[in-house]
């Protein structure tokens, strides 16, 4: 899922933003980095949510505050625990949960106002030429001991209702998830692209 | 010559006639699919994405940014590289074999990794300059904001100066000092002599160099999608890879990649249309006396500003990798908390993608250079000796694939193994075709002047005595062009391995090869694995230098007097 993430050197917790619109803040100018849609669907997906949210209207302020643009969901964590920007508007919470981990000065911020979620969903080609092992091993993805594996190694939520998750991680029911229709992801697609490239420049 | 023209007909023309049809398949097929696919739509040929393309404000801005990064890299290198060139080849300055060195390593060093080292040292937040900076002035601005279009050009100048060291440093050693010392004699002041009589005499050299530059600017990708993209803008060559991100628009690729391909071609044009004026008759022999300028009270002051330009191009960006291989946090200090070996062993134990692609490069560099350094050889011999009818053409080919920019080579070559009859997206192979594609000029332009130095004439008598063909190249001319065939290997592998620009477009999961790897590891924010590869990188590089120099015996390298031009007077000097 999709969060805001600051460099904890940097930023007391104090006066880390709290929810989406806190970012606009003009204190941010030059401070905040934005991975982009049009190299990430996990991105397009925030983007759209966001726009369910609070309208174009929010990224259109956002632009203002002269982000750093980086490509993938998994690009900002290194911006910000380098310092070469404060706080990330966005990108995959696990990934700056791994950062955390390995000891660089990165803290979470899931907003109450909820959190765009991205789901990973597996498929078996149709012309698998194994069909059958296929289906065993997407059945052994979902066994429990797996989702655990992936909760406790990768830092994601899964959606198996047995797994339990680090007591430093909100837990998901706590989360205000917020979700978008994939068909309508597909058609808006360009959309959000251009957009965006309109309101950051590139 | 004429001998050997009437001979010119055995076993051997099927193999010439094979490697210059290669050629035409390498170029025309790519490019051919380029040209059609840009202009095909779904109810016969269209304009549409021509229109679409030059019609759309995001792109025009692209193609704006682009024109002004080469023309100011152009200028920049110029402004560089000419005083350099001047003080090494012309000045007493002292530690001018040092200077040729440095220049060389910053030639050979890949662009892109300049480009990360700088994000290190110059970014406005955490790079090392900027924070060095701000301690010292207290204030709260950046000194300098590498994320724009001044340190993009700033960065890509660094690496591409030396294009314009090698034209003028080879020229001003070709040009004798006689003409300076006669205008000096009949009263011309030094600044009258720089302007009336050496300038005009470089101008050719300085035109090239500053055209040079510019393809190189105008071709790169690594430097701009580092540093141009963080700040919200595109060229032309970043704009082309975005559009391979989902969902692909290959046809506006084909048709963006055009302006690319046609403003290559033109300057390259211009170009040939400047040098072919041959009204430089001065330069052309290697008779007269170069007596260098005593700088006096100049010399240090002037070899304290070399070594400043060095910093930026060498010492800064090589140290900061360094650093950062072995830090845990590049951008805290390097105290013992700090210092760890962990990026050497998540890069190549951890990291699952390293290995995989260390392989694959050297597999392609060494295939590619075997490859690559045999056509070459076989194509240069065709030319020099002109054996098949319409040599001029394909010494025309072989040199064409220097007006493909990287990027739009891999678009064409995308387009055209990614259907039938050849299928080869996504394996090595297309990377292969493309190096080779790509490698060509420079390894023809190596291997040309090595048989341009080597005279007929042996190869006839070994005929009259009734050799073959065959064997005539086996015992006679095979040995002598031996080191320049090396020489040949070498630049091309040198190319291979740091190639970005159009293994960008063509890699996939299975053959990534190392700078793609690089690039990965750029969104995954990991530096100290960056560093670590880019480090193996230039090791490999550095490795394969110290070859070619062993191999030729001394450096080739901006004194104008080549591995051909030294030959050429040893053998003149035997008869």
């Amino acid at each position: 899922m999709n969060v805001i993430a600051y460099n904890t050197k940097l930023v007391p917790a104090a006066e880390a933003p709290k929810g989406w619109k806190d970012v606009l803040d003009p204190k941010w100018k030059g401070k905040l980095v934005t991975a982009h849609p049009g190299y990430s669907g996990v991105i397009s997906t925030h983007v759209l949510a966001l726009v369910h949210l609070h309208g174009w209207e929010y990224f259109k302020q956002l632009a203002q505050n002269k982000l750093m643009l980086v490509q993938s969901a998994v690009d900002p964590a290194g911006v910000v625990a380098s310092g070469e920007r404060q706080v990330a508007v966005n990108g995959g919470d696990y990934y700056y949960y791994q950062m955390k981990k390995k000891g660089n000065p990165i803290e979470v911020v899931y907003p109450k106002e909820g959190v765009p979620l991205v789901v990973s969903p597996t498929a078996i080609a149709g012309f698998a030429p194994h069909p059958n092992a296929a289906k065993l091993f997407t059945d052994f993805t979902f066994s429990r001991e797996l989702q655990q594996v992936m909760a406790d190694s990768e830092g994601l939520y899964t959606g198996h209702p047995e797994v339990k998750y680090p007591t430093d991680k909100p837990k998901l029911s706590e989360l205000k998830l917020l979700t978008v229709d994939p068909d309508e992801l597909e058609k808006r697609n360009e959309e959000i692209k251009n957009r965006f490239v309109e309101f950051f420049g590139a | 010559m004429s001998f050997a023209r009437l001979q010119g007909i055995d076993r051997s023309l099927p193999i010439w006639i094979a490697s210059a049809l290669a050629l035409v398949v390498l170029m025309a097929l790519p490019i051919g699919w380029l040209a059609s696919l840009s202009v095909s739509g779904e109810a016969g040929p269209t304009l549409a994405h021509y229109r679409r393309v030059f019609a759309d404000a995001a792109l025009q801005r692209a193609l704006w940014n682009t024109i002004v990064l080469a023309f100011l890299v152009g200028l920049a290198s110029i402004a560089v590289g000419a005083p350099l060139a001047w003080l090494t080849a012309r000045t007493d300055v002292p530690g001018r074999g040092l200077i040729r060195g440095l220049v060389l390593a910053s030639f050979v060093t890949p662009p892109f990794l300049g480009a990360f080292a700088w994000v290190m040292l110059a970014g406005p937040n955490a790079g090392l300059v900027n924070k060095v900076g701000r301690s010292l002035t207290g204030a709260d601005e950046a000194l300098f904001n590498i994320f724009s279009m001044s340190g993009l050009v700033f960065v890509v100048t660094l690496y591409t100066f030396p294009y314009v060291y090698i034209m003028i440093a080879n020229t001003l050693a070709l040009i004798a000092s006689d003409l300076e010392e006669a205008a000096a004699i009949l009263g011309a002041g030094r600044l009258t002599v720089a302007r009336t009589v050496t300038l005009p005499m470089v101008a050719p050299a300085l035109v090239s160099g500053f055209i040079l530059s510019v393809l190189q600017a105008l071709a790169l990708f690594g430097s701009p999608a580092i540093l141009a993209m963080p700040a919200g803008f595109h060229t032309i060559t970043t704009q082309i890879w975005s559009f391979f991100h989902f969902p692909p628009k290959t046809e506006m690729a084909a048709a963006f990649s055009m302006p690319l391909l046609l403003a290559t071609a033109l300057l390259l044009l211009v170009q040939k249309k400047l040098l072919g004026r041959r009204g430089y008759a001065a330069v052309g022999g290697k008779g007269g006396q170069r007596r260098p300028i005593a700088l006096g009270p100049w010399r240090w002051p002037a070899l304290l500003a070399v070594l400043t330009v060095m910093a930026f191009a060498i010492f800064l960006p090589y140290g900061i990798l360094a650093k950062a291989a072995v830090s845990r946090a590049w951008a805290q200090p390097l105290s013992w908390d700090n210092l760890t070996l962990a990026n050497f062993s998540f890069t190549f134990f951890e990291y699952s993608a390293t290995r995989a692609a260390i392989v694959n490069t050297l597999e392609l560099g060494v295939m590619t250079a075997c490859v690559g350094a045999g056509l070459v050889a076989l194509l240069s011999y065709v030319t020099n000796r002109r054996l098949v009818v319409g040599h001029q053409l394909v010494a025309f080919l072989a040199l064409a694939p220097v007006v493909i920019p990287g990027v739009v080579l891999a678009v064409g070559l995308f387009i055209a193994y990614t259907r039938p009859p050849l299928l080869l997206y996504g394996t090595l192979w297309i990377l292969f075709i493309a190096y080779l594609t790509k490698e060509m000029p420079v390894g023809y332009a190596q291997s040309d002047a090595t048989f341009r130095a080597i005279p007929p004439d042996l190869e006839d008598a070994g005929r009259i005595l009734g050799g073959g063909r065959l064997r005539v190249l086996r015992d006679i001319t095979a040995p002598l062009a031996k080191s320049g065939v090396i020489a040949a290997w070498c630049c091309i592998f040198i190319g291979v391995i740091r190639e970005l620009s159009a293994s960008i477009i063509l890699f996939t999961p299975s053959t990534k090869v190392m700078s793609v790897v690089i690039f990965d590891l750029k969104e995954e924010g990991q530096f100290g694995a960056i560093a670590v590869l880019g480090l193996v990188m230039l090791v490999m590089t550095f490795a394969t230098v110290a070859l070619v120099q062993r191999v030729l015996g001394r450096v080739s390298w901006g004194r104008g007097n080549d591995e051909g031009a030294r030959r050429a007077r040893v053998r003149a000097r035997e008869r």
